[in-house]
């Protein structure tokens, strides 16, 4: 078997511009699947890949794992180079430091538990030299809550014990990196995130470098050290869930991250302290978190989350509203959902979600007035 | 019995070629693999093609009794004389009354049951649709020889019962042969039509019921047309199965000289007067095979286009049934009496003549003296021993053998590990369009004038036959890996484990059920084939189906011939049952 041992990095994981296309890309009409990604995964981290479907994030994990070739690019892993366009160098699966839970498990129906776990320490890449294989695996299924599950067959074991056998058998080849592809979208609500919590948990526990692929983005916010947003074969943005929230960058992120209304911008300028976007709405007023600065020209669009909004009953006339951040509006829907209140407000025909304290007495048809402070405004160059 | 066996539809349809991506690394075991693909190659080339050119190189060589091989220099006089002979136009017309014929039957009665059993609420659905497939455990040589017993004009059962009616029937002519290979034809292709319309979403004929629609009309305007590319590729694969078939036209057609192409090219290469036409035979064996694969190429035209309706086909709705109303009763008698004088009565008319001492109508009064008294002669007779013992060893090898040889095939193709995978499975499939009376002859052409000497041994017979049904066998495991979750096998590959480990420990026990029954599909098969069998047969390769047909077509002695004839029957269903047993298991699991 090849060398294992990886020279001490500070990244586990190097991605450079890795491409990939299905079917043969015409001259002129390349459709990627993959369209120039890279990014890098430090050691020991959680790292998500999170899009729509068909945004390449499965792609990207599959050329990860060997399961795909990349037309180009570059993939090192563990301090070994594993794919190189320009060299025309693969290292195959079989020789990756890596495990996988896939979508499906891939639990084998005609083994029973044990087998199953126990396939990396007897037939894997580390199988030379493995002691003691039945008691090694046996504690890891105790790990993982199965341990009384051993000798049935696997086809005997509900989606929630599926999913924790794949993670055992992952865990038992003893990656550098473990590769998990939408592992719990087969599960139902709650057992999603029981077992979110306790993937969180394992990957502490055992310190592996770890790359996750879902669509959801609440499973990607609760389990990630860091997301890398996909869309179109492309990166939109690589951050920590918190600034993915608070700071999207692009107006795609701001809105599969959590809900956003966006507004379309039609001048913007550059002032002391942010920018200063005219809209159809009115002026906004945006503080400028780490943004280049924009040209006058561009345009884009101000996002502000339903939760930052506030919303006071209009009592005076219109005109006593201040020239920026603040603008009126008619209640135009109202949704109780017990802890807050979701209201819809309609102005000039365009359409605000707002979420306000299950207190506010508004009804449809009233006239409000809402409010956001400019750090929780900001301004997406698109 | 319910049987299962899912054949038809995939045999001979080009599978998606996949996007081949070019492979940066080759792996150690990488050569290896193309080296055993190139054997394989070599293997295939050696069992399908050498025989076919030597039958094509014969049918150049003009002389009506010298081995072609005797001949100097090449001629087209074999064809032109059979162009200008009469005998191309009768037996082509034959042929093609017989094919159209034979092929219309099936439609009808395969299109009302499948139409009857999966749409309609027509009572013992449960005993009567089994029952509709249960004749695919009869060799097709096994069912001549069962209607040549029961519809024989002198003695036969269901002629005697319709004589009294004021119907003569005759077995022994060119409508015996149509309505014999008619209803041997139907469980196969009840097989293909019997799941489109299962799949049919009832929703589409209600929608024509509530609009005040007919049933005659809904049946013509929607559920034909929507059902429609599975007829026609379930029909046009029959038709490739009618024109290779030799039983049924030789046993029935011979004894008024009615030839098709299949049984004239037998008859020319082993004629009672005992002198081979070895150029007709090979001239008429070159028209056949350019007939045949003509067809397999319409075939698997239609098979591409037929993913254009799979619109049609969807989960999630209730099963609802078309009541019959007042017609229910009539309709399940018509079909119980269709199902008597089909499946049942040849069966049961083939054992009680194999229980008799001579052939005899069956009555109340023969059941005196029934005896095994002909297994005891047939079993007893001399040289009985070898001809279980070849049979036992032509019917094992070439299980095996093709299975090995399929599963190899099959997959390497899907995994598209090693260079040249695709192709060769491409050219096991236009073996198939190889009409088994052709292949026969061509093998036989090959080891008469090569001096390879396995000729007159077990291995000529289970070589020909390993080459006929290597298709099938490739094609049957590529459906089960087409099943198969490619996740399980990329699994076990992310561990680290190498190919062969992978192959081994996780690909073929996850495919064995459906190895098992590829075995015991050709198992069943390769017992029955007769053809093959009877062409490369000598005084000592004798096989069973060999046997059947002498005692039958020689000596006459119709108890005796139906003896062997339950004895291969009984055999044949065993491995039909285990294969259904099989995978009545799978969906359990």
């Amino acid at each position: 078997m090849s060398n294992m041992s990886a020279q001490p990095t500070a990244s586990s994981i190097t991605i450079h511009e890795l491409r990939k296309s299905y079917g043969r890309p015409r001259a002129g009409d390349p459709s990627y699947a993959v369209d120039g990604v890279s990014f890098e995964v430090p050691k020991g981290q959680f790292v998500t890949l999170l899009g729509p479907s068909g945004c390449g994030k499965t792609t990207t994990l599959r050329c990860l794992a060997g399961l795909e070739q990349p037309d180009s690019g570059r993939i090192v892993m563990a301090g070994r180079t594993v794919f190189d366009a320009g060299q025309r160098h693969q290292v195959r699966t079989e020789e990756r430091p890596i495990a996988m839970v896939p979508q499906h498990y891939g639990i084998w129906p005609h083994m029973t538990v044990l087998d199953n776990a126990a396939f990396p320490l007897r037939h894997g890449r580390a199988r030379k030299g493995q002691q003691n294989i039945k008691q090694r695996t046996l504690e890891m299924l105790d790990q993982v809550g199965l341990s009384g599950f051993a000798d049935r067959w696997a086809t005997q074991l509900s989606g929630g014990q599926q999913q924790r056998l794949a993670l055992a058998r992952a865990l038992l080849s003893e990656p550098e990196v473990l590769l998990l592809d939408e592992p719990l979208s087969n599960l139902d609500a709650k057992l999603r995130v029981k077992l979110r919590m306790e993937l969180r948990a394992f990957q502490e526990q055992f310190g592996v470098t770890s790359v996750y692929v879902t669509h959801d983005q609440a499973e990607a916010l609760a389990l990630s050290d860091t997301v890398v947003v996909m869309n179109g074969g492309r990166i939109e943005q690589i951050d920590s869930p918190e600034r993915l929230y608070q700071q999207p960058r692009t107006s795609f992120v701001a809105d599969f991250i959590g809900s956003a209304n966006l507004i379309p911008a039609r001048h913007v300028s550059e002032v002391s302290n942010g920018f200063l976007v005219q809209t159809d709405l009115g002026a906004f007023l945006c503080a400028s978190r780490g943004q280049q600065k924009a040209t006058s020209s561009e345009t884009g669009h101000v996002c502000i989350r339903p939760e930052n909004v506030e919303v006071h009953p209009l009592h005076s006339s219109p005109a006593n509203v201040a020239d920026h951040n603040e603008i009126a509006g008619v209640v135009a829907g109202a949704e109780f959902l017990g802890d807050r209140l979701e209201l819809l407000v309609d102005v000039k025909g365009t359409r605000l979600t707002v979420t306000a304290s299950a207190g506010l007495s508004a009804r449809t048809g009233d006239p409000v007035v809402v409010r956001v402070q400019p750090a929780h405004t900001r301004y997406l160059a698109s | 019995m319910s049987v299962k066996t899912t054949e038809a539809p995939a045999v001979g349809a080009a599978p998606p070629p996949p996007q081949q991506p070019k492979r940066i690394g080759r792996g150690p075991g990488g050569w290896a693999g193309i080296a055993v693909n190139a054997a394989l190659a070599l293997l295939v080339g050696y069992l399908v093609l050498v025989p076919l050119v030597i039958l094509l190189y014969s049918s150049f060589k003009a002389s009506a009794t010298d081995l072609p091989f005797d001949v100097p220099g090449f001629s087209v006089d074999n064809y032109i004389s059979i162009f200008q002979s009469g005998q191309l136009g009768s037996v082509a017309l034959n042929t093609a009354i017989y094919t159209v014929g034979s092929l219309l039957v099936s439609l009808v009665l395969s299109l009302c049951l499948a139409y009857l059993f999966e749409r309609t609420d027509i009572p013992g659905r449960k005993i009567l649709a089994p029952l509709a497939l249960a004749p695919m455990a009869v060799p097709v040589t096994v069912t001549a020889i069962a209607w040549a017993i029961v519809a024989n004009p002198s003695n036969g059962p269901l002629a005697i019962l319709l004589r009294q009616i004021g119907i003569h029937i005759n077995v022994y002519s060119m409508p015996g042969m149509i309505m014999v290979m008619g209803i041997f034809g139907v469980p196969s292709m009840y097989l293909m039509i019997a799941p489109a319309l299962g799949r049919l979403n009832p929703e589409l004929e209600e929608a024509a019921a509530t609009v005040g629609a007919p049933l005659i009309r809904r049946l013509r305007l929607i559920v034909l047309p929507l059902i429609g590319p599975a007829v026609s590729a379930a029909s046009m694969l029959l038709v490739v199965v009618i024109l290779e078939g030799f039983a049924i036209p030789a046993l029935l057609g011979l004894p008024n000289r009615t030839f098709v192409f299949s049984s004239l090219i037998q008859f020319s290469l082993q004629p009672p007067s005992g002198f081979a036409n070895y150029s007709k035979a090979s001239t008429y064996g070159v028209l056949m095979l350019v007939l045949s694969f003509a067809m397999l190429m319409v075939y698997r035209r239609r098979i591409r286009d037929a993913h254009r309706f799979r619109v049609v086909s969807g989960k999630g709705y209730r099963q609802t049934r078309t009541p019959l109303g007042r017609w229910r009763i009539p309709v399940v008698i018509v079909v119980a009496v269709y199902m008597f004088l089909g499946v049942v009565l040849p069966v049961l008319a083939l054992l009680w003549t194999s229980l008799s001492p001579y052939a005899r109508p069956i009555t109340w009064d023969g059941l005196r003296d029934l005896s095994l008294t002909n297994y005891a002669n047939v079993l007893t007779a001399r040289g009985m021993g070898q001809t279980m013992l070849n049979t036992a060893e032509v019917v094992l090898v070439t299980a095996t053998a093709a299975t090995a040889i399929g599963t190899w095939i099959a997959v390497a193709a899907a995994r598209r590990r090693f260079r040249g995978s695709g192709m060769l499975f491409e050219a096991t499939s236009l073996a198939f369009g190889v009409p088994s009376i052709v292949l026969g002859a061509a093998v036989l052409y090959l080891y008469l004038f090569v001096p390879i000497p396995i000729y007159g041994t077990v291995w000529i017979i289970a070589v020909a036959l390993v080459a006929r049904f290597l298709p099938r066998a490739s094609r049957l495991i590529q459906t089960a890996l087409l099943q198969l979750d490619e996740g399980l096998i990329e699994a076990a590959r992310v561990t680290g484990a190498s190919p062969f480990t992978v192959t081994r420990k996780i690909l073929l026990p996850l495919l064995s059920p459906a190895l098992w029954k590829t075995w015991l599909w050709i198992f069943a098969h390769a017992l029955g084939e007769l053809p093959i069998a009877l062409l490369l047969t000598s005084s000592d390769n004798r096989t069973l189906v060999v046997e059947l047909w002498n005692t039958f077509t020689s000596s006459a002695d119709y108890p005796q011939a139906s003896a062997l004839a339950v004895i291969i029957l009984m055999i044949s269903t065993i491995a039909v049952w285990l294969v259904n047993r099989r995978g009545a298991a799978e969906v359990e699991a």
